[in-house]
């Protein structure tokens, strides 16, 4: 026969361990919590202030192989290399949603457009933007294009738009679409047309 | 273990880096021709047997490990399985063992036999009669066919008749007559195809095969050119005229009288201008497989099998073709721009393949119209060379998508940023292939069939457009 004693202690001992358990486990959800959050890499924007305006956006869809317009109200920075990359940044967040149309590969992110003058800029994109997209040519034809269509839309002097990765000219994206070419807006914006 | 892994590597980069100058087997089949390349192991010449049952029927293949199994369906017949393990020679054969005459290679999912055992495997995997002859000419079925050769006097020539319409290429120098069979299954007649004419021009014939190909040479005494009858059937190679316009000058007074024996040295018969070829690119190849398709099933390899289609349909209608890869070769696009360009280029077709969407997606250059026309004469800029060329290749593409639509493939067609169609300086157009409408299996052989007859009847429909503007 157990005592009495010896009974409550073993109650107590086993609360303990369960309340302990309990405990732990919390402790492990909160860090996992902070590791993805540490983990995400999609990019963000840098908070900017001033009057929000109405910039177009050119998202492409896969299922159709079409280029849709879509009107987006938000504060952008004033300098244009730093209202380029606000804007394919946003576009890039919107391929990176779980929903999108035409989803980029995760970590893909644009490192900085530059503007050698009103109408020649260069956009470099990271190493995951390139090494993560899909491989195809209308796949790659549809994110180069909405790229350009999209800052073309934002910058009306434009003429040429040329694409680094990480800094450095590369032969194409995924295989297929040429990235060591100046693409040529005018072409570009004919092209969206068509696949409106 | 980390020996062995570096060897079996540094093997696997030597028989994945053909050449086009690298040793091929040329196949012969009813329904196709097309070439596989060799490699070498161990001094013994091996294919991949995949690549050479591919354009016969459907096949799949799966490795584990060590072994590696194959199952091959023809359109009429029932499947036939092959296992065999890396480094034995004894394997399985339709459930029935077979050994092989050196041990089986398995390199980067891909399984090599010698090319020696073609002759027994084959038939007992395509219920066909196989024949290897020398010069690496595997026949299947009963396609092979001779000639025969005879010396006429008046006029005079040699006459050479075949069942069969051939069309070989002809080259000539000083003193022969080189005739090259690639597309057709002609072997070296029953006497060896050697013969010593008691002839004062034509002096002696010999055969060889070499790399797929058969060539007659023709020793002769004078400049020959070769002419065609009877719908391809029977060439005759005859001395060229003399000039119309020669003025014919009485020999010298000394000069010793001419005998049979005194004949002219053979000189060398005006070049002929080179055939223009269209230039097949099946994109991709070697270390870069594509997009993976479906499981097992890369870009690079479906291209291939398309590429070899185009170009068995585009010579069945006369027309030259240059594969830019004929095996599993690592090219980048300026390579394959360069190899286009230095051809004598009719048109250019670059092959892709995409998993996503129904159809064929028909691409010219995403660049604006040069106002120039084409021309030779100024140095052209790389990255725009096609720009001159936007109008033709905007035709050609037509003419495609017309003759896709008349077989009832869905087409789309874009301008595209796809590389390399601004290097090239011809019509350019870029084929990008995707299953067909309510489907997924984008391999099936009816449906490459038919959009490989549907590129060859679009490109021969605007060829003498073509050819006007070069």
């Amino acid at each position: 026969m157990i005592s009495r004693r010896l009974q409550i202690i073993l109650a107590v001992l086993v609360f303990s361990a369960l309340a302990l358990g309990y405990y732990a486990l919390r402790l492990k959800r909160r860090a996992e919590a902070l590791q993805t959050a540490i983990l995400d890499t999609r990019p963000m924007t840098p908070p900017v202030s001033g009057l929000p305006e109405v910039v177009r956006m050119f998202v492409a869809d896969d299922r159709d192989g079409t280029i849709h317009e879509r009107q987006v109200s938000m504060v952008l920075p004033t300098s244009p290399s730093s209202r380029g990359l606000t804007l394919l940044r946003v576009l890039i967040a919107s391929y990176l949603e779980s929903a999108s149309t035409h989803k980029l590969g995760d970590g893909a992110d644009i490192r900085g457009v530059y503007f050698v003058n009103d109408t020649l800029a260069v956009v470099d994109a990271n190493a995951e933007f390139a090494d993560k997209h899909r491989s195809g040519a209308l796949v790659e034809e549809l994110t180069i294009a909405s790229f350009v269509q999209t800052l073309s839309a934002a910058f009306p002097k434009l003429t040429q738009v040329k694409f680094l990765v990480d800094g450095k000219e590369r032969e194409t994206l995924a295989g297929h679409a040429d990235l060591k070419a100046v693409y040529d807006v005018a072409a570009v914006n004919q092209l969206v047309r068509e696949m409106q | 273990m980390l020996i062995a892994a570096l060897l079996v590597t540094w093997l696997a980069n030597l028989l994945a880096q053909p050449t086009e100058s690298e040793r091929q087997l040329r196949i012969f089949a009813s329904q196709t021709t097309y070439v596989v390349p060799i490699v070498e192991h161990n001094g013994t010449p091996y294919v991949g047997l995949f690549e050479v049952l591919e354009p016969l029927g459907r096949v799949e293949s799966h490795s584990d490990k060590q072994k590696w199994k194959l199952k091959f369906t023809a359109a009429s017949s029932r499947s036939v399985e092959v296992e065999f393990t890396q480094g034995e020679a004894r394997g399985k054969l339709a459930g029935v063992g077979y050994d092989l005459p050196a041990e089986f290679v398995l390199l980067g999912g891909r399984g090599f036999v010698p090319v020696t055992t073609l002759g027994g495997m084959l038939p007992r995997i395509l219920s066909q009669q196989v024949q290897l002859h020398p010069g690496n000419r595997l026949l299947i079925g009963a396609l092979g066919f001779s000639f025969t050769q005879q010396v006429r006097q008046n006029p005079p020539g040699l006459v050479l008749t075949f069942p069969s319409a051939v069309n070989p290429m002809i080259a000539t120098e000083p003193g022969r007559i080189r005739l090259t069979f690639t597309r057709e299954p002609v072997i070296r007649p029953a006497d060896g195809g050697a013969q010593k004419f008691s002839d004062p021009v034509f002096q002696s014939s010999s055969v060889a095969a070499s790399n797929g190909a058969l060539q007659l040479t023709v020793n002769v005494a004078s400049p020959m050119m070769a002419s065609f009858s009877d719908g391809g059937k029977t060439i005759t190679i005859s001395p060229l005229p003399p000039p119309a316009s020669a003025e014919v000058k009485p020999p010298p007074q000394n000069a010793a009288p001419q005998d049979g024996s005194a004949q002219p040295i053979a000189t060398p018969a005006a070049p002929l201008p080179p055939k223009p070829v269209v230039v097949i690119d099946a994109a991709h190849g070697g270390s870069d497989h594509g997009a993976m398709l479906a499981e097992n099933v890369p870009e690079k390899d479906l291209t291939l099998s398309l590429a070899r289609l185009i170009q068995h349909d585009l010579e069945a209608h006369g027309v030259a073709t240059h594969m830019v890869r004929t095996g599993d070769s690592d090219l980048d696009t300026d390579q394959r721009a360069a190899a286009a360009n230095s051809a004598h280029i009719l048109a250019y077709i670059a092959i892709h393949a995409a998993s996503e969407g129904h159809g064929v997606r028909l691409y010219t250059a995403l660049l604006p119209a040069s106002a120039q026309p084409p021309t030779r004469k100024q140095f052209l800029a790389w990255a725009t060379a096609q720009s001159n060329w936007l109008d033709l290749s905007g035709s050609l593409a037509g003419s495609v998508a017309a003759e896709l639509n008349q077989r009832n493939i869905v087409v789309h067609a874009f301008a595209s940023p796809l590389r390399p169609l601004n290097n090239i300086w011809a019509p350019a157009v870029g084929l990008e292939v995707t299953p067909p409408e309510g489907e997924k299996d984008i391999k099936s052989g009816a449906y490459l069939h038919t959009i490989s007859a549907a590129v060859a009847a679009g490109i021969v429909a605007v060829r003498y457009k073509l050819e006007a503007a070069r």
